[in-house]
Formats: structure tokens, sequence, C-alpha cells
């Protein structure tokens, strides 16, 4: 009799314990839903683990593009899961069942710029590219519109930096919005970098600002102007009347004044 | 006192041989640039020597095959010649103008290479073109010898070309180039369209006060409701006249542009700080949309979210209501802030500038013959984008996937449904 009772205890433990663990969401990812578009550690979770069962074959770098997408719609498909292209909390338990994740070697790649992948048929210490060890650089945390590259937001943001770092955050998204409207416009060189070095087109270019480091502000200004916004209304040219010293400058026709900058057409 | 005199010694020798030393490398730099920009300045003459002589070689033939070697040369060097200019200290409404002339001489050799300009106009304007440039290419010889000659001294050149006032020559060099761009590539009516567009000149609604504006402003944004306000106009010179409101509440600092006319909202932007909370994608996402509808642009959808470090951004556009054809053209953007899915930015300018969307036909065309068997055709739906002669065109809009082994690329391509042909593509993240 004693026995059957502690039979019954043991077993109406593992069921406990077992309706326990199927419900309570994995300890693997957060808590939050991501897809397309999202960027940051789950991402980077979510991309180890598809390439651990061989599913995702592109570079891991935590940001939810379309390689990301398809892959985790083709693991969907493969595991009977509603096909959707989002990593909900079923989608997540079933990918942390069937793969592993290597945080700690994942995250010192990444840290460390390597080129490296992720597969669970291979030894970790032959996944990282010999001689692929670069300088220390964090990845930058943005997603830019398809037609812009990091460079570019890197160069932007040296030069509204270098030109407007004392402006309000309008004054610096402007100048970035004068950069990318001279990209758009026939009579000027059709590439950021064009524009930026052309010669005496920026002050900050001439006298070596454009070289200081820029602060994030910088850089959150001039992701809004890539992200579309422009507060010069299209404006061509800026200038500080207090130190600008060419006629020319002051023949050009006038929007607006935002800080210690005139912006013209 | 022996001492002191040595330590005085050893200073001004230690001070004269890093002055040395400075004005050496000084002189370094101002021969690397001066050969720089000497080697700048006479590429750039050659090679308008040789596009002079592709151009009267376009005007000689009339078969094809013959015409596209000098129309493959024209827009080849008239690139080059872009980036020679592009990177010369010249006067800057010469250097403008003449890009944008190589600019359009080079899009203009392009689209004949397309069989997309009439042959008899072909002539015309490379005629023209033709007497342009030999015309031209003396006058450019002398000015830029004349600066090549200057450079006997660095310092001379350097402080003619950062003179407030510009040269007579280089300033009627650039008239000169710039009556040949009216005369050879007067704009197209797309192109006059774009341009009215683009300075908001069709806003034909009735202009609204200021108080009326602000007044709006505050319903549309609540949290702004106790901001403290700067308003100022648009200055005389703008192209359309708008509102500038410059506000200040608590946390929040930013600015917002109205027009005048009919009050509509160009853009707004808050600088606030982030808090270490995080909304999740779905949450911003309804945000999002609920904003969207709370400002009354009812006939969007959205197509794009990114995220970033503080901030989320969304894209939505105009949804052509009889075919549920995407617009890309009327975009409008959302800026929300990732702790709480506030609404930080709104932009609004392409939105306002509606696309006119040409009626047009639908012929099917058959995937599997027009891509590879690399790549299969993952989603399909219909969206406007504009062709090369910024008009706007229908198109089938695909988005299509190359896995291999080894990696997989994504690719949205457009193609005009009437005409085939490939209007954008583009490799996706």
């Amino acid at each position: 009799m004693r026995k059957n009772k502690w039979i019954l205890c043991m077993v109406t433990f593992s069921l406990l314990m077992f309706s326990v663990s199927s419900t309570t969401p994995t300890e693997a990812f957060s808590a939050q839903e991501v897809e397309l578009g999202a960027f940051g550690d789950d991402v980077i979770e979510l991309q180890s683990r598809l390439q651990y069962i061989g599913i995702y074959k592109n570079k891991i770098d935590g940001k939810f593009g379309y390689g990301t997408y398809w892959a985790l719609r083709s693991f969907q498909e493969q595991y009977g899961l509603p096909i959707d292209g989002i990593a909900g909390q079923s989608t997540k338990n079933k990918l942390a069942e069937v793969s592993k994740f290597h945080k700690e070697f994942v995250h010192n790649q990444i840290n460390k710029g390597n080129q490296f992948t992720h597969y669970g048929n291979v030894p970790l210490e032959n996944q990282v590219k010999k001689g692929s060890q670069q300088a220390a650089k964090q990845p930058e945390q943005v997603q830019l519109p398809s037609k812009y590259s990091e460079q570019d937001l890197q160069l932007m943001a040296n030069a509204v930096y270098g030109e407007a770092r004392g402006e309000p955050y309008e004054g610096q998204v402007a100048v970035a919005a004068v950069i990318l409207n001279r990209v758009e416009d026939s009579e000027f060189p059709n590439t950021v970098s064009g524009v930026i070095f052309q010669p005496l087109a920026f002050t900050a270019v001439a006298d070596g600002q454009i070289w200081l480091t820029p602060n994030e502000r910088a850089k959150e200004a001039v992701l809004d102007a890539l992200n579309g916004w422009d507060p010069t209304e299209n404006a061509l040219y800026y200038f500080n009347p207090e130190t600008a010293t060419s006629d020319w400058i002051w023949g050009r026709p006038q929007i607006k004044t935002i800080g210690k900058h005139i912006f013209c057409d | 006192m022996k001492i002191l005199s040595s330590i005085l010694a050893i200073g001004l020798v230690v001070m004269g041989v890093f002055l040395y030393t400075s004005k050496q490398n000084e002189e370094a730099l101002q021969n690397s640039l001066r050969a720089q920009y000497t080697n700048r300045l006479t590429s750039a003459s050659e090679k308008l020597s040789e596009l002079q002589k592709a151009v009267q070689s376009a005007t000689v033939f009339n078969d094809k095959g013959a015409q596209a070697e000098p129309l493959e040369d024209i827009w080849r060097l008239s690139s080059e010649i872009k980036g020679d200019i592009a990177s010369l200290p010249l006067q800057q409404d010469f250097s403008n103008e003449w890009l944008n002339y190589l600019g359009r001489l080079g899009d203009y050799a392009k689209l004949k290479s397309q069989d997309k300009v009439p042959d008899d106009r072909w002539l015309e304007v490379t005629n023209n073109v033709a007497a342009n440039l030999d015309e031209f290419t003396i006058e450019w010889q002398n000015a830029s010898s004349e600066l090549l000659a200057k450079q006997q001294s660095f310092s001379k050149w350097q402080k003619e070309i950062k003179a407030a006032e510009p040269s007579k020559q280089w300033t009627a060099m650039s008239s000169t180039v710039k009556g040949y761009s009216e005369s050879d590539f007067p704009l197209t009516a797309s192109e006059a369209d774009d341009q009215k567009k683009k300075e908001l000149k069709s806003i034909e609604d009735k202009p609204v006060t200021e108080k009326q504006v602000v007044e709006q402003m505050k319903q549309t944004f609540p949290a702004l409701r106790n901001a403290k306000l700067v308003t100022s106009t648009s200055k005389p010179e703008a192209p359309y006249p708008f509102y500038h409101i410059q506000f200040h509440e608590g946390i929040r600092i930013g600015y917002a542009d109205y027009t005048k006319k009919g009050g509509r909202l160009l853009s707004l932007l808050i600088e606030r700080p982030i808090g270490k909370e995080r909304i999740t994608q779905a949450q911003m996402k309804q945000k999002a949309e609920k904003a969207i509808k709370s400002y009354s642009f009812d006939d969007v959808e959205l197509v794009e979210v990114r995220e970033n470090h503080l901030v989320w951004h969304a894209v939505f556009v105009r949804v052509n209501p009889t075919n549920k054809a995407r617009i890309y053209a009327d975009a409008i953007q959302l800026k929300l802030a990732k702790d709480d899915g506030e609404v930080l930015g709104v932009n609004t300018m392409e939105y306002i500038q509606e696309e006119t969307l040409p009626e047009q036909k639908t012929v099917s065309i058959d995937w599997k013959e027009f891509f590879t068997d690399q790549v299969t055709v993952e989603n399909e739906r219909l969206a406007y984008t504009e062709n090369e002669q910024l008009q706007q065109r229908l198109c089938y809009e695909l988005l299509l996937l190359k896995d291999t082994d080894d990696d997989s690329h994504t690719f949205r391509v457009l193609i005009d449904t009437e005409t085939k042909e490939v209007l954008k593509s583009e490799m996706l993240n």
C-alpha cells in the first residue's frame, strides 16, 4: 500500500513537471516576438539556432532581414508550425528543443568582427574563418533603407558632427538632409561621399573637423534624414550668416532658418 | 647661468627642427594636393576632347551597331568627367551647371542606346551639343590652362578659389553652360511635373492662419498641448509657403512644419530621452496603425518597419483603391519610441504630393521563362514606380529568392505590366 502511494506520488509529480515544462516559455529566448525588421540578441539567437540545424545559411548579424525570414518560414513548414515568418512562443520553443545555441561563442565572434558560422555538425573551432579577425568593432545597431549603406551613415554622421554639433537636433537632421538632397540633384555628385568631399562644399572637410568622432545624437539625426525627414524643405545649401563671406551664397533663394544656419535653394 | 643658456639653446634647436619638419610636411601636402588637382584638371581636359569627338561620331552613323560605340563613349566619358569636376575646387555655380549638363548628356546617350529617343530628335540634339562642345572646349582649355599656371604659387591659387567674389571668367562659363542645358535638354513634361510636385506648387487649398495650425497640431499631438511654442513662417523666396513651429514641452523638444495652404502637416520630429523599457514589435505596429488612422490617412498600408537603436522607423504607402497596387512614391514615414511607442516623428511630404497614375495595359508574363531556374518567385503583387522619364508605371512587384547551398539572397524586382521592362531591381538584406 505504501509502495503504491509512493508510485502514485512519483507519477503525479512527473505529470506535473511535464505539464509545467511544456507550457512555460523557453528560457532560451526573451519573451519578445520577433519578425521582419527587428534586430538584437533574440535575432542573433534565432539565426544561430536556425543555422545550427542547417536552415539558415547567411551571416549571423542580429538583423532580421529576408534571409532570416525565409529560413524561419522553412523551419515552421518542416516542423508543422503555422507558417507566418514570426518567431512567436511556439516557434521559439520548438527551435530551442531541436537546436543548440553557443551564446558565448557567437557573441564573442560578433564583437570581434570575425567571419564565422554556427552549424551543428562542425566543431565550433573550425567555424571561424582563418585570417578574418579584424579590429574589434561593435556592429552598428541600425537598419537602413536599402539604398543606403552603413558607410553612408558613418560618413554623414562625421559631416553632421563636424558641421553642426552645436546646433539643435532639427538643425543636425537638416544638415544631413541637405547632403541627401544634393545626392538626388543632378547638379551635384550622385554619391554621399562625392557630395561630402566635393572641394569647397563643406567647411568641416576643409578644416578637418569631419574627422572628429561623431556622437550618438549626430548618428540619430543622420538616421532620421536617411529615413526621409527633411526639416529644410528641400534645401541644397546652408550658411552661417555671421561667418559667410561669399556674396554668391547670399544670393540664393532662402527657405528657412534653423539655429545658426540659413537654408536655401 | 651656463646651464640656463644650454637649456635655452637646446630648446631653440628643438623648436627649429620642429618648425622645419612642419614646413616640410606642409610643402609635401601642398605638392601632393597640387599633383592631384593637376592630374584631375588635365584628365578632364583630355576627356572633354574625347567627348567632343564621340558626340561628333554619334551624328555620323545611322546603323545601330555602328552607333553603339560612340553612345557608350558619351555615357562613359560624361560620367568620368563628372568625377573629375566633382573633385576639383572650381567655382560652385560652374561645377553645378557643368555636372548637370554632363549628367543630362550621359542620360540622353543611354536613352538613345535603349531606342527611347527618335532618330530625328537625337540628330537635332546631338548636332547642338556638338556645336556647343566645340565652342565650350576652347573656353575650358583657356580657363584650365590659366588655373594650372596659377598653381606655380599654390597660396595665390588657394586665395583665388576661396575668394568671396567668384572670378568673372568662371561666372561667364557657368552662364554659358546653363544656356546649353536649357537649349539642348529642356525639362520634359514629366520633369516639370516632378519639379512642380517637389515644390508643392500643385496645392490649391485655402490658406489657413497660424492660430488654426497651432490648434490643429495640439489636437493631433496631445502630448504637446501645453508646449511652449515659437512659430515662424518660411522665407519669402521659399518655393512653397509654410509655418515652422518649434516646441518645448518638458522632456520633449522639436519642430513641426505645416503648409500655409490647407494647413497640411509636412513633417514633425520630437527629441526626448528614451527609457529602457521595450514594447514588442506587434505592439509597436498596432500603435503605428492606430496613429496613422488618427491622423486621417485612411488610404495607406504599413509596408516596412525597421528597428533601430532607440526607435522604430515605419513606412506606410498609399494604396490605389481600384487595383490595390502600392504607390511607393506616396509614402509616409513614422518614428516611434522603443520604450512606449510614442510617435516621435511624422513625415508626409511625399504623401502630400499625390502621384498622377496612368491608364495602363496589363499583359501576363511567364515567370518561368522570364527568370533563370536559380530563383523562385515567393511573392507577387501590383505596385507603381517611376521609369527613367519620371513617369509612374504600374508594375508587377516580385520577391525572388535565390537559394544555393552556401547562402540565400532575396531580390525585389518591379516589372512594367505593359512593356515588360524591368524598372527596378534591388537585392534586399
